[in-house]
């Protein structure tokens, strides 16, 4: 198992190899540079020269992407923002703490309703709870993240009055603050993953609950609650989690959205932010950034799915 | 008469709502120009936040423009971009997909690795990247859109390649000596393409509303063309007041991808796909 | 004073598919029979019977979809089906235990043995846990397991196919059951395993005063362990009676044909051809290993090669039938695949015989010629994947047909009809598609496919292993009347001795990638001279009391 482990830890760190590259030197192939960008087609002459040189631009790619990569693992320094002439990772660590904070209180919120409403539905299949889970969550699924946050403010903000809608927090806010605002974010995030989570688990359990071992236990006089919860739910919960772990990386990409209908102070607002300022670095920070997050929760969804499976855990590979 | 009773039978009831709506969002994107008169790009300062009424049928938005106009025109742009960056997804995801199922080794390690790397950067970034540079517009869109969703279609494409490959009619048309141009075409095509048809529809909904997302933060559809999440980005701070400025986008873009929803899961349910089970992350090891 | 109950009573009993209870299709038809407690009955039939639903049943339980219509079933005097679940685990303890087809699945595949077994006896029996330890290394020793320590902290996936079977076996006893249920005991295990697994299971009746209900396919296993046999036929019983009599004088017509299509050792072989053709095929010292099934561990380390095939030869004449026979592992079907081009060797030739008699190397697949690849054509075991289900039966011989001889469509089609009728089958079969079709249709389209090519050399790999026992014999008399029509030779592989004795002229036994004798049929079925060969031959199992 010790074999297979490091074979996926050396794949994640080729994939970081890739994502770095790919965000790096592929803008390089693509023309001007990020002055030019930045600064537009009509800027002087002058303007772009003070400008590269402030950013080492006249140094040839492979050599800056060295030197970018070396800062950065062993400074964690991600270079300067050509709009706000700050460090990049001065700018980034506060918002992406929030944007964890989000992310983590989406999957808190989502990944075990979803479990629970896979189990439930798998088990007492064609039931009324199963035909309305399944009719709302076809539903939740293909509502955008932009329409259903509209609503959630819609209801909540304008008509109930219980929160405030629009986040009005600095991202320098205090941990339990951020994480309060970041409830309603969280649950708009939470209802395509939960959507997602259900419909497969309860797929997983009905193949679980006709299978042959589950038959057996049967006739073996199991009852039937200890079929359930030791012998068809653990089998059946196993090849969820590397789709789990998908899943939730993909909340990445919603969050940028998210982030954006509740004026929410995370990384996805900053890029956004920083596309329309034409802040190139900023922005292949961030795309690096969220390579790293993804590459990560994978990664750990995949090794909790080796630990699990007694078929691999033993292996000698 | 006995077409509907067929269609009614493939589909299900559910299924033929969800050809209807699909079908009614085509005739207003096709012939919307012909028959909606008003120019749904005029502003009239004078007929600001209007309330439906006869002379506006849906209402005004907050810059007096003729939100009927709007709504049945606001899907054109975003459903051709939609159209043509599904179309080149699928052609290049699926021609590289298969040829990785087929190939398998180390090329097919080390490109879905590759794949695996570029598809860790969430769409959106990726889309934003291009952006920042070369600016808005569809000639940016569809080639960043159709890279970025092609990306899944290669998963899919080997996925079900693969679940082929080791099907004793495949070996049998290798060893009798066919060209594995011919195995593909005849051979292989014919099982997934029902897959692959109903993964397109998937995609093309997916590309949608990605698009609406994108004109949602500004950076797809440009004004002044209309587009449903550009006006729902700008009706939102005025909701309270006038709440048909969020509500006619928003009912229009639901119904079009609930409608090929039900219409794509009746099909699948059809041609006996289970869209459901879980997508195994075919990582080689 | 009225005569007790008997043990199991079945009154009638017809089981549908719920879709449509008055007429859903009917899996059980009126079914009735009576076992005393301690007999052992044996229910033979092939696939679509009944006979699994039916011992199913008599465990109280009907799978998903289906419904009692009519009739009734009694344990001990009292109505299984349709129990609540406690009420049927009463009746069940210590009364009817259940071993599975194919254990691999039926065990739970995240429990270790231990857990398992633990969890047969706490519900199964008063036992307290310390006590319960001790029991379940006893059962596993009963069943001949002596490294039960071992054994117990084991996941079901690292036992081999007769561990798990015999695990089965101790976990079914742990409830000091009167009756033993078993579906098809022995399928999937290996030739020398089933003798061991079905000596097991005779000694255990005999000890313990066992009942046994089984349920198999196969009438040597049935004729071995039971004394009372059923034959089921499409949902009905058409016959049931004492083993001896069933066997020797059987009544009904299905009886007949079923005994008759069982491939025993006491048929007469059929008689040498008369003269040897001229050789058209020739393997020289082959040695094969497989790269992707040596453990890859990093990169840098060298992996230890495992060879499927060591030093395999022999030749093989025109229009002989040469079968080769051996256990999964034994390298018979790799050697097969590797005449056919499909795997690539390391050492050694193969060579055939080319239109005037000349003889022609033979590589791997991209090397071959479209004459090579002609010559050399292949029928593979599994009707159900070797033809494409998106093709009609026209189109699926259409390929080779264009591949080969290219030609007009017209000329296509009448092609397609004369092959068709040298399988035995009509021209309404051309526009049919391969799920309409049987396991039997679907293996003659395969072979029609075959002949398309007008082939020298024909490669059977276990073509008749995945069918009913009925069909079986059709198929193998096909093959005889093919190789004298076209002249072509046939090497057929098995792991059935039985099954070749009916059609080959010569046998190569093999073991672990290597041949370990060869000669006739006579020779090898009556005067075996390697030990591994007189084992096989020892396990055969017969229908002659």
């Amino acid at each position: 198992m010790l074999g297979m482990v490091a074979q996926r830890l050396g794949w994640a760190v080729f994939t970081m190899v890739i994502i770095a590259l790919a965000v790096f030197l592929g803008l390089e192939a693509m023309p001007g540079d990020a002055c030019t960008v930045h600064l537009g087609r009509g800027a002087s002459d002058a303007a772009l020269a003070t400008c590269r040189a402030r950013l080492n631009l006249s140094d040839p790619a492979l050599y800056r992407f060295f030197t970018w990569a070396q800062h950065l693992l062993t400074e964690f320094d991600l270079g300067n923002s050509v709009q706000r002439g700050k460090p990049i990772t001065e700018i980034v660590s506060w918002r992406l703490r929030n944007t964890i904070i989000l992310a983590g209180t989406a999957t808190a919120l989502g990944v075990p309703l979803a479990i629970v409403l896979g189990v439930l539905t798998g088990i007492y299949r064609d039931s009324v709870l199963d035909v309305s889970v399944s009719a709302f969550s076809m539903f939740l699924m293909t509502i955008p993240e932009f329409i259903s946050g509209t609503l959630l403010i819609f209801i909540f903000a304008i008509g109930l009055g219980w929160t405030s809608g629009i986040v009005t927090l600095s991202y320098k806010a205090p941990f339990w603050d951020m994480m309060v605002v970041s409830f309603l974010p969280a649950v708009t995030l939470s209802f395509i993953l939960v959507a997602h989570i259900a419909r497969m688990t309860r797929a997983s359990m009905i193949e679980a609950m006709q299978s042959d071992f589950v038959l057996m236990a049967r006739l073996k006089n199991v009852p039937r609650r200890q079929i359930i919860w030791r012998h068809a739910l653990p089998n059946a919960l196993l090849p969820t989690i590397s789709v789990i772990g998908l899943t939730v990386a993909w909340l990445l990409g919603g969050v940028v959205i998210v982030e954006s209908v509740f004026n929410y102070p995370g990384l996805g607002r900053l890029a956004v932010n920083a596309v329309s300022d034409q802040d190139l670095p900023l922005v292949q920070a961030i795309a690096l950034l969220f390579g790293a997050i993804y590459t990560l929760v994978n990664l750990s969804a995949d090794l909790l799915s080796i630990t699990l499976n007694p078929k691999l855990r033993g292996q000698r590979q | 008469m006995s077409a509907a009773l067929i269609s009614l039978r493939v589909l299900g009831p559910a299924g033929l709502i969800g050809l209807s709506i699909c079908l009614l969002h085509l005739g207003f994107a096709l012939l919307g120009p012909v028959f909606v008169l008003s120019d749904p790009a005029a502003q009239n300062a004078q007929v600001m936040l209007k309330a439906p009424s006869v002379a506006h049928w849906f209402g005004t938005d907050r810059l007096g423009r003729d939100m009927f106009a709007r709504t049945i025109l606001g899907g054109r742009e975003a459903m051709f971009i939609a159209t043509l960056s599904t179309f080149f997804a699928m052609l290049w995801g699926g021609i590289l997909g298969v040829f990785l199922g087929l190939v398998g080794r180390w090329p097919d390690a080390v490109l879905m690795r590759v794949i695996d790397a570029m598809m860790s950067i969430p769409w959106v970034l990726m889309v934003m990247l291009f952006i920042a540079i070369f600016g808005t517009g569809m000639a940016s869109l569809i080639p960043v859109l159709s890279f970025s969703y092609g990306l899944s279609v290669v998963y899919l494409a080997r996925a079900a390649t693969l679940s082929f490959v080791a099907e004793d009619f495949i070996w049998a048309a290798k060893a009798r000596g066919h060209s594995p141009l011919h195995i593909v075409t005849t051979e292989l095509l014919p099982n997934v393409q029902t897959s692959l048809a109903v993964q397109g529809a998937m995609q093309w909904s997916w590309i949608f509303l990605g698009v609406s997302s994108l004109s949602f933060l500004g950076m797809g559809v440009m004004p002044p063309t209309p587009d449903w999440g550009q006006m729902i980005a700008d009706g939102r701070g005025v909701m309270q007041l006038a709440p048909w400025v969020v509500f006619w986008p928003m009912l229009a873009l639901s119904s079009l991808v609930i409608g090929v929803n039900l219409f794509v899961d009746a099909l699948a349910r059809n041609f006996g796909i289970d869209r459901a089970l879980p997508l195994q992350k075919y990582i080689a090891t | 004073m009225s005569t007790p109950p008997p043990f199991l009573a079945v009154d009638a009993l017809t089981v549908r598919v719920t879709s449509n209870s008055k007429s859903g299709k009917v899996i059980l038809d009126g079914i009735t029979l009576a076992v005393d407690q301690g007999s052992a009955l044996g229910i033979a039939g092939e696939s679509g019977s009944g006979k699994s639903t039916l011992l199913l049943a008599m465990m109280g339980v009907l799978r998903e979809g289906l419904m009692q219509t009519s009739g009734d079933l009694h344990l001990q005097g009292e109505k299984i089906l349709g129990l609540g679940d406690d009420a049927l685990c009463t009746a069940r303890r210590g009364t009817l235990a259940f071993i599975a087809q194919n254990t691999s699945t039926a065990l739970t595949p995240n429990h270790k043995i231990s857990t398992q077994m633990d969890e047969a006896l706490r519900l199964n029996t008063p036992l307290p846990k310390p006590q319960r330890n001790d029991r379940a290394t006893d059962l596993l020793n009963q069943v001949m397991l002596p490294d039960a320590v071992a054994i117990l902290a084991k996941y079901p996936h690292e036992l081999s196919g007769g561990q798990a079977q015999r695990v089965a076996i101790a976990m079914a006893l742990a409830s000091n059951p009167k009756c033993l249920m078993m579906d098809e005991p022995t399928t999937g295990l290996d030739v020398t395993t089933q003798a061991t697994i079905l000596d097991l299971l005779i000694h255990l009746q005999k000890t313990m005063g066992l009942g046994l209900i089984c349920v198999s396919h196969d009438l040597g296993v049935l004729a071995k362990l039971c004394t009372q046999i059923g034959v089921m036929q499409a949902g009905k019983l058409v016959e049931l009676g004492p083993k001896a009599q069933l066997l020797g004088h059987p009544k009904h017509d299905y009886t007949k044909t079923l005994l008759a299509a069982v491939p025993r050792l006491s048929t007469p072989i059929p008689p040498p051809k008369a003269a040897r053709g001229p050789e058209v095929l020739r393997v020289s010292n082959l040695s094969l290993s497989y790269k992707s099934a040596q453990k890859r561990g990093w990169p840098w380390q060298k992996a230890k090669p495992h060879f499927a095939l060591k030093n395999a030869g022999f030749m093989l004449h025109q229009a002989e039938v040469l079968a080769i026979v051996g256990e999964s592992g034994s390298g018979k079907s790799t050697l097969l695949r590797a005449i056919a081009g499909m795997a690539d060797w390391q050492q050694g030739s193969i060579s055939y015989m080319g239109p005037k008699g000349q003889s022609i190397a033979l590589g791997p697949l991209k090397s071959r010629r479209l004459s090579d690849l002609a010559a050399v054509q292949m029928i593979f075991q599994n009707p159900q994947s070797s033809l494409n289900p998106k093709q009609s039966v026209l189109q699926i011989l259409a390929q080779p047909l264009r591949l080969y001889f290219p030609q007009t469509l017209s000329d296509l089609a009448a092609r397609a009809a004369a092959l068709c009728a040298s399988v035995r089958l009509d021209t309404s079969y051309l526009p049919r598609f391969p799920p309409q079709l049987s396991g039997g249709e679907r293996q003659r389209i395969a072979i029609a496919r075959a002949l398309c090519a007008k082939p020298k050399i024909l490669l059977c790999d276990e073509v008749t292993t995945a069918l009913d026992v009925s069909v079986q014999a059709t198929v193998l008399a096909l093959l005889r009347d093919v190789t004298v029509q076209e002249q072509s030779a046939i090497l057929f592989v098995s792991h059935d001795l039985a099954v070749v004795r009916m059609i080959a002229d010569r046998i190569i036994v093999m073991k672990n990638g290597e041949i370990v004798e060869m000669g006739s049929v006579a020779e090898i079925c009556e005067t075996p001279k390697h030990a591994y060969t007189k084992n096989l031959l020892a396990a055969v199992l017969d229908t002659n009391m």
